[in-house]
């Protein structure tokens, strides 16, 4: 996970996980949490808050509705 | 364009299996979007759909509505060879159940899908890089799969799959992609 947690951090690249483990949650600059075939959730633990999180809840009220 | 910033864009994804009283709707409008340089989780209950996502994403599954942009690129718009060449140059796979193949040792397992007129089988397996080395062993480059740890790190038994992908610069850029950088001929 520590692999692939430092490549992610390319301007270039981007990696995504599925896992069930949360014991490496904490690697995560983003969480998003399904449910049912949609997105129910989605947190930035690390507290690393951009400007499409507003955009992204919104997303995800629609997906709750 | 909404994908601005974002390596995957994904707006009101539907996948659906079956008509009528068998269908199954097993994304039913998933908003999701990656960002270039981070890392991001799929998590939720097993069958809610993650791994469908994933295979949408990657092009692996024919989604049934929505939009989607991976790395500035929509699918869409593709043949299924151009399709494929698209995720053999930008997309990765990491299988938590790691289909690799016994008779390699790891390095060459990452050599596999390296176009063979450009490397010569000999010199394919080389210089493995730190993503055959594994987490606290020397180099486990020229180990058999039995002998090494998955590929996340033997610390995480989750049971999903994880999936890279890399920038669009390598589309329009001269340098190689990553996985030839780290088994250079």
């Amino acid at each position: 996970m520590e692999l692939l947690a430092s490549d992610a951090v390319q301007p270039d690249r981007a990696v995504v996980v599925v896992t069930h483990d949360s014991r490496v949650f904490h690697h995560a600059q983003s969480i998003s949490r399904m449910d049912d075939g949609r997105i129910v959730d989605v947190s930035r633990p690390n507290g690393s808050v951009r400007e499409d999180i507003e955009e992204v809840d919104s997303f995800h009220k629609e997906a709750v509705l | 364009m909404e994908s601005n910033g974002h390596a995957i864009w994904c707006h009101d994804i539907q996948k659906h299996y079956g008509e009528g009283e068998t269908r199954i709707d097993a994304l039913r409008g998933v908003d999701f979007k990656a960002r270039f340089g981070e890392l991001s989780f799929l998590v939720g209950p097993s069958g809610c759909g993650k791994t469908t996502l994933l295979c949408v994403i990657a092009g692996l599954l024919d989604r049934s509505g929505g939009d989607l942009t991976v790395l500035g690129q929509n699918l869409d718009g593709l043949s299924d060879g151009d399709r494929v060449l698209f995720r053999r140059k930008n997309l990765g796979f990491v299988f938590q159940q790691y289909n690799l193949l016994p008779a390699l040792t790891a390095a060459e397992n990452v050599a596999v899908p390296l176009p063979r007129p450009r490397f010569r089988a000999k010199r394919r397996w080389i210089a493995p890089g730190p993503s055959c080395r594994g987490s606290g062993s020397k180099d486990a480059s020229r180990r058999f799969p039995p002998s090494f740890p998955a590929a996340s790190n033997n610390a995480s038994r989750s049971p999903g799959l994880s999936f890279t992908s890399r920038g669009s610069s390598y589309a329009t850029s001269q340098r190689r992609p990553w996985t030839m950088r780290r088994v250079r001929p």
